[in-house]
């Protein structure tokens, strides 16, 4: 199991990497869009974390992504603040929320935290939207690029491959959490919460962790999508952000990392195919929801194991044969 | 006096707001499950009169009992075709489902009557201009006939719950199901006429704010939000104090809208839940104390 996690994200990852090496400037477009596949990833990700790891749920994950790119784009336009410096104080804010919200969580469940969340999200929208100082309804432009000890990234390659670096260094350290010590201690809060503190884990610390590193990802989405793009506004971080987010993490399956990272990448470039039907896309993602958590709660990730144990029940004839063959011969 | 302007509209939003959030009592008693699609139906609400006044003719009282009919029906294929199969399975499903039925009816109406929200220009009273003068203060006669309506709606429900062979079935089935099983009722069947009363509900909410707003678009999150606020500022549990706290929120909320600046009613409104949940998840009306989670 824990290699063919490595293994199926390896995959991805190479493949993702060797499109980015060697895409042509005439690509620079399906660079653009999969550089916004990353920023979506890094967030799917944390949310997994969340929704897979302690069945804590968030609707209002986007929030903190905006706080950490207005955070950040307000920090280095405004103030003139270098790229890092800036990006620290952002992710920092965003996980400071995380940890108000997460301890939060520990009071409420299931709906309850929904519900909390979602009217998280609704108030850093709303907030975003009516301040003046950081443009309104109207946003920010000309957010200074992102610029690392003097090396601004600025063509789309560059921003291409730094985002999916993030997002891999994401990807590794969330995946090896989860196949830790620390990985089963969130399995064991998810199963039973009460059996788990009994067994000696403290389990508030757990549940507030997840939510800081789910905070704390959301916030660098944040900060470097604000950069990458060189301007925020406030509709990219409505509530509805928030669920398309969360139809990522249940196509991609609940509990699998590589899935969020496919899932991602798939809900991002599909659309790109079919500009025809784009009227239809979002409720077709809606129904796709729906009947993914009602009949298929595994999603991508799942479906990836199923396809591995069809080809093995392909081959079962040619075995089959194989093995009366052999007494034969 | 311009505060006294504020509560009364916020009387009107709050009136609106109350079978909104008795449909949140309903299906979470009947099913334990927070229906996050419930301020999408509101925004059908509207939709759906403007609809039946293409074939009824232009009288809203009409629209308003069709509007209504129907959005009984959509609730019962709701909750046979979606929410039964998710009874008894982790909340994170119940709760997935739901938000995902929310974004199918938000699409969906978007699909059928187009994504910006349309211009409501009918009026129960039959002129929206109509003013009463009481006492030196004037009010909109339609703001009145909304008062009426939902105040006649939720004294029939209480009616029907209390004095009513049926609705005591309703509520021993959401009580107690196994009970309510052995003693004859059919608890899937009462269950569905929840959620489709519940549902019935917030269209006819939907129905009655589209003349002070508009119909369709994106009304229907911060519906859902502060119809909630006032569920649980009512305590779940009891169906006058849901009313009572949606109520309190449209007060609150248009009173924020005034005195600080319009564009800060929805934080607001989504701030005050935040702290009722963390503060005094049981509400100010809950007769039980109940532990959230």
């Amino acid at each position: 199991m824990r290699s063919r996690a490595y293994a199926s994200l390896a995959l991805i990852f190479a493949a993702v990497f060797a499109f980015g090496a060697a895409a042509p400037s005439e690509h620079i477009y399906y660079l653009q869009v999969m550089s916004l596949a990353g920023i979506v990833a890094i967030q799917a990700i944390g949310l997994n974390l969340l929704l897979g790891g302690t069945g804590q749920i968030s609707l209002g994950q986007v929030g903190f992504m905006g706080v950490g790119a207005y955070t950040s784009g307000a920090l280095l336009k405004l103030a003139g603040w270098p790229f890092l410096l800036g990006f620290a104080v952002a992710v920092a804010f965003a996980a400071l929320l995380g940890l108000l919200v997460g301890y939060a969580a520990l009071r409420l469940r299931g709906h309850y935290l929904a519900m909390a969340t979602l009217a998280f999200g609704g108030i850093v929208f709303g907030l975003i939207h009516e301040i003046e100082l950081i443009g309104g309804p109207l946003g920010m432009l000309r957010i200074p690029p992102i610029d690392l000890f003097g090396w601004r990234f600025l063509s789309p390659q560059d921003k291409y491959l730094l985002i999916w670096a993030v997002t891999a260094l994401a990807a590794l350290a969330v995946i090896s959490l989860l196949h830790s010590r620390v990985g089963r201690a969130l399995a064991a809060i998810r199963e039973d919460e009460l059996a788990a503190a009994a067994m000696g884990i403290d389990v508030a610390r757990y549940k507030i962790g997840v939510f800081v590193i789910a905070a704390i990802l959301s916030g660098m989405a944040g900060a470097i999508y604000a950069s990458y793009l060189g301007g925020v506004a406030p509709l990219r971080f409505s509530i509805i952000e928030s669920i398309a987010l969360l139809i990522v993490v249940v196509i991609g399956g609940l509990g699998s990392i590589a899935g969020s990272v496919a899932a991602a990448i798939l809900l991002t470039v599909l659309p790109e195919f079919l500009r025809g039907y784009e009227a239809y896309r979002p409720i077709v993602y809606a129904v796709a929801l729906v009947a993914l958590i009602i009949l298929f709660p595994g999603g991508l990730g799942r479906l990836l194991q199923f396809a591995e144990g069809g080809i093995a029940w392909l081959l079962r004839p040619v075995r089959h044969l194989r093995a009366r063959r052999q007494p034969h011969g | 006096m311009e505060n006294l302007h504020h509560v009364v509209s916020g009387i009107t939003i709050g009136m609106v707001s109350g079978p909104v959030a008795l449909g949140y009592h309903l299906i979470f008693r009947a099913t334990q499950i927070i229906d996050f699609s419930q301020g999408e139906k509101v925004a059908l609400g509207g939709l759906l009169a403007l609809s039946a006044m293409l074939v009824v003719g232009d009288d809203l009282w009409l629209a308003l009992i069709v509007a209504t009919l129907v959005g009984f029906a959509i609730g019962w294929v709701y909750e046979w075709g979606i929410l039964r199969r998710t009874y008894g399975r982790e909340q994170v499903v119940q709760i997935i489902a739901t938000v995902g039925v929310a974004q199918i009816f938000y699409q969906g109406h978007g699909l059928i009557w187009g994504a910006s929200a349309i211009p409501f220009s009918h009026s129960l009273s039959g002129n929206p201009q109509a003013v009463l003068e009481l006492g030196g203060a004037r009010l909109l006669a339609d703001r009145l006939w909304v008062w009426g309506l939902v105040i006649l709606v939720v004294g029939l429900l209480h009616v029907y719950f209390e004095r009513t062979r049926h609705g005591q079935a309703m509520i021993a089935a959401a009580d107690n199901r196994l009970g309510a099983q052995l003693s004859g009722i059919d608890v899937g069947r009462m269950r569905s006429q929840a959620v489709a009363v519940a549902t019935a509900l917030a269209v006819l909410g939907g129905v009655v704010i589209a003349p002070f707003t508009l119909a369709g678009g994106s009304i229907g999150l911060p519906i859902a939000v502060k119809a909630f606020a006032g569920a649980m500022i009512g305590g779940l549990y009891s169906p006058l104090g849901v009313v009572a706290g949606s109520l309190l929120v449209g007060i609150i909320e248009s009173l924020a809208a005034g005195l600080i600046s319009y564009g800060y009613r929805d934080p607001v409104a989504f701030g005050l839940l935040l702290v009722v949940l963390l503060v005094r998840p049981s509400g100010l009306f809950g007769r039980r104390l109940t532990r959230v989670g």
